[in-house]
Order: structure tokens, then C-alpha cells, then sequence
């Protein structure tokens, strides 16, 4: 029977349908199939390290300030001489983006550590990133290293991640006494505290810490304002109650930027003299610069922020490749100094490591025990080690406070380490 | 028809079968992966998406109820099944029975008061419930749930080898295709099909509306909850209120479901073979350098395929292959274990009246005069408008009612009374002898009233049979049974040419002897004809007519709405007069035409002569 | 108790800025019956576009970027209906079509604006921003009050012109009855598309507004669009009288939730109401009920 099957329109439509199809198949076979490895043929082959951060989304300034360090850490690591026993290998990223989704970061992991040349990794940021990225490499059995704080990622019992930061538990134990300290040499005597910030769980675990600490010096919590991240859409009724209840110190949790500049606009606009003391190390991002006068006294805990022992070199080199490749930073925070909490440790362990195998880095991290050296310049406690969890050992735990003055921030505690000493309460 | 004959075993391999060899297919290719991670964790999360859209599907493509609001379900069974593991140890194999029914729960209650909406209405509607719960629990603390790891094993449901997960997602998007394919063919698919199309008239013809759609809801609702509890013991390891309530996941579910094609069984698994790898790639290749860029791809996506290709990727091939399927000569798709092919392709004999012989199901009562249908003291006002005063009217069994009168008079009004698409203010309306005045219409049309409309309320995207067939439904419950019934009907009305055909290629004619055959499958004791003439020339207003009274000399009482009162006199056993809400004659059509009221009011002086000499 | 009235103050502050994104969505809605999920992100990329850029580089006020996004977002809004929308318009599940495509919009918006200006919340810093006038106890926020006036100017201007303006009648009348419309000659694609392009550009101008007082970030529609939706829905759909009753409500509800529960759950209380009038009064405080046949 004759029948015209196919009428004109609608061959051209299937035709067009079937060139997209075949060229999908082709991209997508050609990504999976292809060679994603440049591996540059030199004396000794390169040492790849899977980098996974959220370079996307809502954390995408964290996630590129963090891997911005990172290269520059790596690249010093690089100019002096790589790995050197490993014939001077030098250390690669392999970056990955989490996206902003916990799904993504997984799958950056994996999409990353396809690689079978992928000795160790490092990532993700945010808490919920970071325990589905250590997950996925404690399954594929790579080393891991985190900056993260939050004490549930220890929780888990992995053996294969690293944590050269203390916990959000142990960095208010050391922290919020020394502010007591502060307060009192400045003649001011806390009573009362407030918490105001997001839920988050690494915010609520401080919180919880907080209010075991100041409850055993003494000090009561009048009120607690909390939101969920990014839910914040006007800070007036919370900066009311500060304002009514009028605490003497305020412990303030929260780390998306949009919501610190809400409260502290506030703050300012209903005059609000009450000091806040932050849990977050964001208080040093550069991107609140123009708000200087306005933070006047604010102060935060960090583990990680350029103090007196800091190499000079190491922060020309994280400003200059942020610069080359992200943005023109006027500081180095938080974010792009991490780095250097974990990767002159990371290759520490590879060089007593002496092998791209990763159990024996696995191995050789877990037993090291170092201070004192240029790979912990950068860390509070000068030294590194790990406990059975892969957190840094408790004999080098500690913590800098970092406080606002005139416009920039400075490491004001401990005294080691300070830059300006610290004052209490704007005027 | 017993159970287990060849033909019935036959139909079912034919049904099913494509599902399991697509399913054995996906589930090979995975395993010649083996050694790559990553490319299982990606099969595992096309078939999940693939699984997870499928189960939207129901509500949302069949039932024409977008869920704007889905991931609440997908959420509720993650964090049940969550919960219970972490907190009472319940092995996730049992939580995620806990996490549907938790799922469903909540379905219930959100279905309650929304859908009765409309379906905009209820889109927006359902967005709230993620977005009132999710800060809820980000409040009690539960924002970041971390999966204990118990070691791998069988009972906490966390293996080393992705493939095992694979595995489950396959079962689970096996089963999720099944439960479709079962409802594509079942009478519950066809009211889904039919309420999508026209509530109204679904309604109508027996189809109890709110009722099909919370169960399309709530089915929705509990596989999704499944597959979110499997989602999150296999690939996220860490729940966080963002993951399984987040925005992206609606946005994700649509955009495989569009492009897939609403409402179709393979839609959802294309799409999703296509975009969720898409994403990843385009994720790893420009993640960093354009973030964002895998939502800009969903989104246009989203944009082309709606303007482009609203039936999706699947739904444009099953159109194409259909439409070559008839031009072929090919018999219908729609088959039934046992049924012959009706590939009569006789002319279309429209000018002749069909015959209409005992229709099924009508209840043989001795043919003495009681009123089958009695309405008393109706009411009944729109807003300042009295649409309806004080009508009363008794109707006798198997005659044939005529209702006329101006525009405004209320004569649409008081079929809605009837039919139960309205209630009264006052009055009642009594079927053999009980107050029905209260029902709804479906109840009503399994009671034996059966209505066609005045805007021919025909579902356009079904065929004819389709349609009758949806008729036929409101007594019986078995697909094959309402296709024999569906089909004698049609021959009966002489459709049967016709039967294959969309409805909405019908001819005026043709539409009407379609909503009447349609309303004849009901099997009902009354039927409400609304205006049926409207359109058509003299000739076919005498054949309509004459189909009518046939109708009513099976037994079936059937009151016409009409103008064309000249038709109208030639039929009618009693007519009845309504102007502005009253009745203001009754009797038998020559009393009620020449009366005064009804003369002044509507024909004028010259017909009353002309009836008169004739 | 002055507590609660800069609460409430607060919240009249924060409803305007809802209720005048809320008039253009009941407006595009009342009008054409869509359902404009895009309808914040047209808001947020204002925020960006001019406002944020010309301040950037040419140091030029919110304010004045304000009056400059009223008709740029106008022309922006007309070629979306004409060329992209009106294609779906008209068929049978338009409703369900023209929501999803603008889901797409969004997508397409909120995306654009991550890759064109990154994720990182901005704020416009402005002198006005953070002073504030004292009024009693109570604390008024410049930049808030300059916004509430040019609101009650915009929206004004807006029923001026559907009241006063042949095209703006026209506007009103194909909301009622588009059918009678076409058949008295009115051309119906052209008023649809005045129709969404001045809704579009009401959102546009009240996006910029917002900008001056409140740190924004490319995904901000995300998190008001639900609340828009309730605005628009509480004030009874086709109503946009309605809507702006209903922005400002949630706006004050969500301020004076937080006397009563944590300020985490003030978006939760905010729902709750929605979902109730959607359950006892679904067409909202001034729509008609509609009829079923």
C-alpha cells in the first residue's frame, strides 16, 4: 500500500530531532569516554589532587576563595621544590564544583576521583558538602582533607579524612573565656548573653557550646533569635529584642554574607552598643569592607586567619592568584587562607610518605606529629597531629580571635600571634 | 472472561514486557560498567529521576494536577525512613513502607481542601507545604541529618557496590512503570484521562471526581516517598532539609517530565536518560567558569519544549506513530483480551435514524404513569438573581418531557438542580421516591440520571469509543466490559465507522449523537437532554428527534430542553413552560404552546395562528 | 507595646515593597490568567540591572535607575508576551503551559544574573540605606520611607492609567470578557501584551526600590516568589486592589509573627495563613467566587 508516511514537515523535524540526539550521544560518549588526564609527561609524573568545592550557588564565593589558596599554597609547595621524595613531583588540583546541592558534591567527588592518578583529596566547605565528599572518598579509600569544624563530621568514625581545624566545640571552649578575659580587663563585668543567628548545624553546635561555657562562668542567656540560613528577609524584629533585652554580649552565628550585612545595618541604624562576638571567621572577608565602621569591635573566632607567624610569601601569593583568576581581594580572610591549614601538611605527609599509595599516606597521616616547622606556621597551635577520628590532636587545638578595628580586621588573640590588641565595645 | 487464558496472558506479556526488557537493559549496561564508579552513581540517579518523575507522572501527567509542591512527599519518606533508622533502628527495608504511608498521610491532608480548587489554584497551592515544613524542621534541629553508617550490609541498606543500588532504583522504577501501564488500561486511568479533559463532564457521566484524583495523589505521593528514602540512603549520605525540599527538585521532576512528555509512559525515562546526564556533563565541563549553566539548560529546555513540542519527546513519537498506525489501515491500539477488531469502514449513515434497541441495564418497570422524577419547590438564586421560583413538575416514567421557554428562564438552571451540578436554595428533588436534591452528580449518574449538555462537553483528546467508553464506566468496573458495552452502544448509534477517531474531528452531528451515546452507556433511567438541536438543520432536528423518542420507548424518561419547539411539539408526551424561574404552563404540548404566558412571553402571535390551521 | 508598634511600622515598610511586585502579578494574572513564576526574578534582575550597575559605574542613584527600569523592563515585558508567551496562550492547558514556562524564565533569569554578576549578595550603600528618623521609640528607616512613597506614586500612576487611558480600559475589559473584546475590534495580542509588559515593569521598578534598603543576591526570587503568590491569592486573585492588601498584611504578619514565635518560623506562620484562605476563602479577601459551570 502507498502511504505517504512521512509528511515534508515533519521529516524535517525528525531529521533535526535525530541530529540532536546523535550529537548529545556523541558529546556525552566523547565525556565519558575521552581522556579527561593531562597528565604532562615530565621527570616525575605530577601528584593529582581532587579538589572539590561549591564554585557554583550560594557558597560560590567561599568555594572559589577556598580553592584560590589552594592553588597558591600548592604552587609554593611547587617553587620549592615540589615533593621531594617523590623525585620533586609537583602537586596538581583536580577541581570539581559541588553545585549547591549535597547530591553535587557527591558527584563531584566521584566524577573527580575517577581517576585512578588521584592520591588525596580535599573539600567541600560547607558541612553537608563536606561529609557526603568524605563519604564518597572514604568508600573509594583517598585520603581526605577538610577544613571543616562542625563536630558531627568526626562523628561518623571514617578512617580516611583529615581535619587539621578544631572543632566548633573546642574553638568556643578556648574563645569565648578568653572574651570573658577581655571584657573584664576592659573593666566590663558580662552577666547576660544573647545568641542571634542561623540554625545551621554547625552554628547550633556552637551555640550549644556557648551556653555550657558562659553557663559555667556564670552567665545567663536572656533570649535566642534564630533563622534558617538564607530565610532572613528583615532584620528589624531581632535587632528590636536586642535592643530590648539588652544583653551584655551578643554571640552571633551566621555566615551568609546577605544576613550579616542585614543585622549589622541594623545594628548601626538602632544604635545598638552591645558588643557581638561572632563563631565565624567570615567576620574577616574582605567583602565587608565597606561596612568598617560599622563592625567597629565585632569580634570572631577563627582558626585560620594571617597572624604574626603567618609567611609573609604565602600571603602575596594567595592575594596574587585570587587576583589572577577570581577577584581582587583587599585581604587575605578566612577562605583564602585555609589552604594553608591543610595543603604544607598535606605535603608534609606526602614527603614522609615517600609513595603515591593511599594507604600508606592514609597511614603515614594518621601517625605524624610535627610542630614547630614551616608546614604549621600557619596553624594556632603550631604543630599538627591526629586522633584516632582525623581530627587535629587536642595538644594543638587552638584558636585566634579576631577583631574589627578601624575599618580592617586584626588577629588580636592569642598574644603569640596577635596583630593589635584588643579592645572591648565601640564608643 | 476467566482468569489466566492465553489471550488474557498474552495481553499481559504485551503490556509489560517492554518495561522489564528496558529495565534488563539499563541493568546490563550497568553492570558492563563495573569498575566505574562514577558512571553507576550517574545510571543510579537517571533511573532514580527517572522513577521519582514517573510516580509525579501520575498526579500530574495523567491526572492533569501539576504538583508544584512534590518534593513534601519526596521529603516526608526521606526523613521518615531517616529518623526511624537513625533514632529506632528500624531497618530502612521497613522504614520506607513508613516513609509512603507517611508520604500519603500528608498527601491526604494536603488533598483534602486543595483539590477542590482549580488547577492553578492547587499548583500554588502545594508549593506552601514544603515550604511551611521545611523551616520546621530546620528549627527542631534537623536541618543536617547525618545517615549513620551502621557498616555495610544488607540490613542498613548501605552497600560499597553502587550496582546493588542500581538494582533497587530498577525495581523501584519497575514497579512505578507497571503501576502505570496497569493504570493506562484500567477504568481508574480512563476518569483520570477524562477528568483532565473535562471535569465538568466527568463528573457527569458518573465519575466521581475528587474522590479518582486524591487517589492519583496519594499513589503519587507514597512512591515518591519511597523513592526519596531510597534517594538518600543511596546517594546523598548526609540529609539536609535543602536536599529533599528543595526548589531544585521540583524544577528538576518538571523538566524531565516536560520534555519527556506529561502523562506518557516512556516520557520520564527518556527525558530523564537525556538531561540528568546532560547536567552532570555540563556541570563538569563549565561548572566553574559558568555556574549555573546546567539550570539555564533546564530552563530552555523547559521554554522550547513547551512552545515547540507541549506533548514532549514521547508524546510527539506515540502521536507520529499512531497517526501512521491509521494511515496504515491498522487496527487500534486499544485492544482487549477477546475482542474482535471493529474495522467496519462502512460510510458514515448519519441521515438515517439508528435504532435504538433495549440499552443494557435499564430497569424493566411495568410502564404504568408514576413519576419517575419529581421535583418540588425548587429555588434557587445566583448572588440578587432569582434563577429559579418555586418550580415543581412531576415527570412519568418512559415519556418523553419538554421544557421550553425564553432565554434567562431558567431552563439550564433547573437541569443543573437535577443532575446535582447545583444545589437548591429550597426544595427537593425526588428520584423514585428519595430527595437526591443533595448529591453530586456522579452519585447521581450511578443512580440513573444521565444529562448531555448544551456546549457539547465531548472529551476532544479521546476517541469516540473513549468516550462512550467512559460512559459506560459509571456501572461497570472492568475495562473489557465497558468496551463491549462501549462498542454496542456505538453500533447501535451507528458510530461505529467513527470509533477510532478523535472527538474533537467530529461534525456537529456526529458530536451530538456522541454525547447522547455516551450518556446512553451510563445506562441511565432519566435523561436530561439539553438543548440538542442547536446547529443543525431541520432535517437532522426530526431525526434527533426521532432518535429521542426512541430512546424513551426502551423505557428511559427523557426530558429535552429546546427552542426549536416545532420539533420539540412532534415528540413530546408533556411539555412543560418555565419564564423567568416559574412555571407558567403544564401539559400536553398543544395546551402548553397555545397557552397565553408562554405565547406572549416567547413565540409570538404568528405561530400560534399557523399552529392553529395546521 | 512600642515594641510592637515598630513592628508593625516594620512591616508596613516590608509589605509596600511585596505589595507592588504583588499588583503586577494580579495584574498579569487577573488579565491573561498566568501565572508568572518569573514574576520575583524580574524584580531581582532590576536589582541588578540597572539599578546595581549603573551605580557601579556611573554612580546614578537607585532612585533614578528606578524611573529607568520603568520603561526599559516595559519593552522587556511586551516582547517576552509577544514573542514567547502568546504562543502557548489559548490552548487548552494554557494554564498549566504558561506556569511552566515561566518557570523557565526564572531559571533562565536567576542563572543569567549568577554568571553575569556571581553569586555574592550585593549591597547598594547609600547614604539614605542606613539612617533612620526617630519617631517616638520608633526607628523609620530612610531609604524604606523614600521607597514607600514612590510606591504609592507607582501604584497610583497604575490605576490612573487602567481607569483614565484608553489602552488601560482596554486592559480591563479583555480581563472581563475577552471574547466581547475581540469581537468589538479590540486587538487582543497588542493589549496582552501591554497587559504583562506593565506588570513586568511595576515588579521591575519595585525590585529596584527593595534594592536600595536590602542586601540581594541572583536567587532573592526564590525565596518571595511563594510569598507573592500568597499576597496575590489572600487579596483574591484578579484583584489587584487585592493584592496590594495582601502584600501588606504578609508583610506585617511575617514582622509580628516574631513576637510570637522564633524568627525562623515567621515565612512558616506566613504559609499557614496562605494555606488557610486558600481552604476556607479561596478567592481571597476581594475576589468573586467563581462558578464551576
Amino acid at each position: 500500500m502507498e502511504v505517504e508516511v512521512w509528511q515534508k514537515g515533519e521529516r524535517t523535524m525528525i531529521r533535526r530531532g535525530l541530529t540532536i540526539i546523535l550529537v548529545s550521544i556523541v558529546i556525552i560518549g566523547g565525556f565519558i569516554f575521552g581522556d579527561k588526564s593531562k597528565v604532562a609527561m615530565t621527570a616525575a609524573p605530577d601528584i593529582k589532587i581532587a579538589v572539590v568545592y561549591p564554585l557554583s550557588g550560594a557558597f560560590s564565593r567561599n568555594g572559589n576563595l577556598t580553592v584560590q589558596g589552594i592553588k597558591a599554597a600548592m604552587g609554593w609547595v611547587n617553587d620549592n621544590g615540589g615533593i621531594k621524595s617523590l623525585g620533586g613531583a609537583k602537586l596538581v588540583p583536580v577541581i570539581g564544583d559541588c553545585g549547591s546541592t549535597v547530591e553535587g558534591s557527591a558527584n563531584a567527588m566521584e566524577r573527580v576521583c575517577r581517576d585512578p592518578e588521584i592520591v588525596m583529596a580535599i573539600g567541600s566547605w560547607a558541612s553537608s558538602f563536606s561529609m557526603s565528599s568524605t563519604e564518597v572518598t572514604e568508600r573509594l579509600g583517598i585520603p581526605q582533607f577538610s577544613e571543616g569544624f562542625a563536630d558531627s563530621l568526626t562523628e561518623r568514625g571514617l578512617k580516611w579524612s583529615f581535619y587539621p581545624n578544631p572543632p566548633y566545640s573546642t574553638l568556643s571552649a578556648i574563645v569565648l573565656p578568653q572574651v570573658i578575659e577581655l571584657a573584664k580587663n576592659a573593666g566590663k563585668s558580662i552577666k547576660t548573653a544573647m545568641i542571634v543567628g542561623n540554625n545551621q548545624a554547625a552554628s547550633v553546635s556552637f551555640y550549644k557550646t556557648a551556653k555550657e561555657i558562659f553557663g559555667k562562668l556564670g552567665i545567663k542567656f536572656i533570649g535566642e533569635e534564630t533563622w534558617a540560613i538564607g530565610t532572613l528577609t528583615d532584620a528589624t524584629p531581632i535587632m528590636q529584642k536586642v535592643k530590648a533585652l539588652n544583653p551584655d554580649v551578643v554571640v552571633y552565628m551566621g555566615d551568609a554574607l546577605t544576613e550579616i550585612q542585614m543585622v549589622m545595618m541594623k545594628k548601626k541604624e538602632f544604635d545598638i552598643k552591645t558588643p557581638f562576638m561572632c563563631g565565624g571567621g567570615w567576620l574577616g572577608d574582605p567583602s565587608l569592607k565597606f561596612g568598617g565602621e560599622y563592625l567597629e569591635s565585632w569580634i570572631a573566632l577563627s582558626p585560620s586567619f594571617p597572624h604574626k607567624l603567618t609567611p609573609r610569601e604565602w600571603i602575596t601569593r594567595a592575594l596574587a592568584q585570587c587576583r589572577k583568576e577570581y577577584s581582587n581581594e583587599a585581604w587575605v580572610g578566612q577562605e583564602l587562607s585555609f589552604a594553608y591549614t591543610m595543603v604544607p601538611i598535606m605535603a608534609e605527609v606526602l614527603e614522609r610518605a615517600g609513595s603515591r599509595d593511599r594507604q600508606i599516606i592514609r597511614d603515614t597521616g594518621r601517625k605524624l606529629d610535627i610542630h614547630n616547622v614551616m608546614a604549621t606556621r600557619h596553624i594556632v597551635g603550631q604543630g599538627m597531629a591526629f586522633d584516632e577520628t582525623g581530627r587535629i590532636a587536642p595538644k594543638y587545638r587552638g584558636s585566634l580571635i579576631v577583631q574589627w578595628q578601624s575599618g580592617r580586621p586584626y588577629p588580636v588573640y592569642p598574644p603569640n600571634l596577635a596583630l593589635a590588641k584588643p579592645i572591648w565595645g565601640a564608643k | 472472561m476467566k482468569r489466566g487464558t492465553p489471550q488474557k496472558r498474552h495481553t499481559f506479556w504485551k503490556d509489560y514486557s517492554p518495561i522489564l526488557i528496558a529495565c534488563v537493559v539499563g541493568g546490563m549496561i550497568s553492570c558492563i560498567i563495573a569498575e566505574n564508579r562514577y558512571l553507576q552513581r550517574i545510571i543510579l540517579l537517571v533511573f532514580l529521576w527517572a522513577a521519582a518523575t514517573s510516580s509525579f507522572n501520575i498526579i500530574s501527567g495523567y491526572g492533569g494536577q501539576v504538583v508544584f509542591g512534590y518534593m513534601m512527599f519526596v521529603g516526608c519518606g526521606a526523613y521518615t525512613t531517616v529518623l526511624l533508622f537513625k533514632f529506632a533502628g528500624i531497618t530502612p527495608w521497613l522504614g520506607i513502607f513508613f516513609g509512603a504511608a507517611a508520604a500519603g498521610i500528608v498527601a491526604i491532608f494536603i488533598g483534602l481542601p486543595t483539590l477542590r480548587l482549580r488547577s492553578h489554584y492547587f499548583a500554588v497551592a502545594t508549593i506552601a507545604f514544603p515550604l511551611i515544613l521545611s523551616p520546621i524542621l530546620d528549627h527542631l534541629g534537623l536541618e543536617e541529618v547525618t545517615i549513620p553508617f551502621k557498616g555495610y550490609g544488607f540490613s542498613s541498606m548501605q552497600f560499597t557496590d553502587i550496582r546493588v543500588y542500581v538494582a533497587i532504583a530498577i525495581v523501584l522504577l519497575a514497579i512505578t512503570l507497571a503501576i502505570i501501564r496497569k493504570i493506562e488500561k484500567s477504568r481508574f486511568g480512563f476518569e483520570l484521562k477524562a477528568i483532565k479533559q473535562n471535569e465538568n463532564a466527568a463528573e457527569g457521566m458518573g465519575v466521581d471526581v475528587y474522590r479518582t484524583k486524591m487517589f492519583a495523589f496519594v499513589l503519587s505521593a507514597a512512591l515518591g516517598g519511597i523513592i526519596g528514602a531510597v534517594y538518600a540512603f543511596s546517594s546523598l549520605f548526609v540529609l539536609t532539609t535543602h536536599a529533599v525540599f528543595g526548589l531544585f527538585i521540583i524544577v528538576r521532576i518538571l523538566s524531565i517530565n516536560i520534555v519527556g512528555g506529561l502523562g506518557t509512559l516512556w516520557g520520564p525515562v527518556i527525558a530523564a536518560s537525556i538531561l540528568v546526564p546532560l547536567g552532570e556533563f555540563l556541570n563538569a565541563e563549565f561548572g566553574a567558569r559558568a555556574p549555573g549553566v546546567q539550570d539555564i539548560v533546564y530552563g530552555t529546555a523547559l521554554i522550547v519544549t513547551i512552545i515547540f513540542m507541549p506533548a514532549g519527546i514521547w508524546g510527539r513519537i506515540s502521536e507520529f506513530l499512531e497517526h501512521r498506525h491509521r494511515k496504515l489501515g491498522g487496527s487500534p491500539k486499544l485492544s482487549f483480551a477477546g475482542s474482535s477488531d471493529p474495522g467496519e469502514k462502512g460510510n458514515i449513515e448519519k441521515k438515517e435514524s439508528p435504532v435504538v434497541e433495549n440499552t443494557p441495564a435499564v430497569g424493566t418497570e411495568d410502564g404504568h404513569d408514576r413519576p419517575v422524577l419529581q421535583v418540588e419547590g425548587i429555588a434557587k438564586s445566583f448572588g440578587g438573581v432569582m434563577a429559579l421560583r418555586d418550580v415543581s413538575i412531576e415527570i412519568p416514567e418512559g415519556k418523553v418531557l419538554g421544557i421550553i421557554g425564553p432565554n434567562g428562564a431558567g431552563k439550564t438552571t433547573l437541569f443543573n438542580v437535577i443532575n446535582g451540578y447545583l444545589k437548591p436554595d429550597k426544595g427537593k428533588v425526588l428520584f423514585e421516591g428519595k430527595d437526591i436534591a443533595y448529591l453530586k452528580p456522579h452519585d447521581l449518574c450511578r443512580l440513573g440520571i444521565a444529562r448531555t449538555f448544551q456546549v457539547a462537553q465531548i472529551f476532544n483528546k479521546m476517541t469516540v469509543l473513549e468516550n462512550i467508553m467512559i460512559g459506560a464506566f459509571a456501572r461497570h468496573s472492568s475495562s473489557l466490559d465497558a468496551y463491549a458495552i462501549a462498542r454496542k452502544t456505538a453500533e447501535k448509534m451507528r458510530m461505529t465507522s467513527r470509533l477510532n477517531d478523535r472527538a474533537v474531528g467530529l461534525s456537529i452531528w456526529e458530536t451530538k449523537i456522541l454525547e447522547l451515546s455516551r450518556a446512553l452507556a451510563t445506562g441511565p433511567k432519566v435523561l436530561l437532554v439539553d438543548e440538542p438541536m442547536a446547529g443543525l438543520n431541520p432535517e437532522e432536528n426530526d431525526k434527533i428527534g426521532e432518535i429521542l423518542k426512541a430512546i424513551s420507548e426502551t423505557g428511559i424518561t427523557v426530558i429535552v430542553i429546546e427552542h426549536v419547539v416545532q420539533s420539540l411539539v412532534k415528540i413530546a408526551d408533556l411539555m412543560v413552560g418555565l419564564d423567568e424561574g416559574r412555571k407558567v404552563a403544564e401539559g400536553s404540548p398543544e395546551e402548553v404552546i397555545s397557552d397565553p404566558h408562554i405565547i406572549e412571553a416567547y413565540l409570538g402571535a404568528k405561530w400560534r395562528k399557523r399552529y392553529a390551521q395546521s | 507595646m512600642e515594641n510592637g508598634m515598630q513592628l508593625i511600622i516594620s512591616g508596613i515598610l516590608v509589605g509596600v515593597s511585596y505589595a507592588v511586585l504583588a499588583a503586577g502579578l494580579a495584574l498579569i494574572f487577573g488579565v491573561m490568567k498566568i501565572i508568572n513564576f518569573a514574576h520575583a526574578s524580574f524584580a531581582v534582575l532590576a536589582m541588578y540591572f540597572p539599578t546595581f550597575w549603573f551605580l557601579q559605574w556611573w554612580g546614578i542613584d537607585p532612585f533614578i535607575s528606578a524611573g529607568i527600569a520603568l520603561p526599559l523592563f516595559f519593552i522587556l515585558g511586551y516582547l517576552t508576551q509577544r514573542l514567547l508567551i502568546e504562543r502557548v496562550i489559548g490552548e487548552s492547558e494554557s494554564e498549566t503551559s504558561t506556569l511552566i514556562m515561566t518557570m523557565g524564565f526564572s531559571l533562565l533569569i536567576d542563572n543569567f544574573i549568577l554568571i553575569g554578576w556571581s553569586g555574592a549578595p550585593r549591597i547598594i550603600n547609600q547614604p539614605y540605606t542606613l539612617e533612620t528618623w526617630r519617631v517616638g521609640k520608633v526607628l523609620v528607616n530612610h531609604a524604606q520611607t523614600y521607597s514607600l512613597l514612590i510606591s504609592l506614586v507607582l501604584i497610583g500612576g497604575l490605576f490612573l492609567f487602567l481607569n483614565k487611558t484608553m489602552i488601560g480600559k482596554a486592559i480591563k475589559a479583555a480581563a472581563d470578557d475577552p471574547e466581547g473584546c475581540a469581537y468589538m475590534g479590540i486587538n487582543l495580542r497588542f493589549v496582552y501584551g501591554v497587559a504583562f509588559a506593565l506588570g513586568i515593569a511595576i515588579t521591575a521598578t519595585g525590585g529596584c526600590l527593595m534594592a536600595t534598603y536590602r542586601p540581594f543576591n541572583p536567587f532573592y526570587g526564590e525565596s518571595i516568589i511563594v510569598i507573592l503568590f500568597a499576597s496575590v491569592v489572600l487579596g483574591g486573585m484578579t484583584s489587584i486592589a487585592g493584592a496590594l492588601i495582601g502584600g501588606l498584611i504578609i508583610g506585617i504578619i511575617q514582622q509580628l509573627s516574631s513576637l510570637v514565635v522564633s524568627i525562623s518560623l515567621q515565612n512558616v506562620a506566613v504559609f499557614m495563613i496562605f494555606v488557610l484562605f486558600l481552604y476556607l476563602r479561596p478567592q481571597g479577601i476581594l475576589g468573586k467566587r467563581e462558578r464551576l459551570i
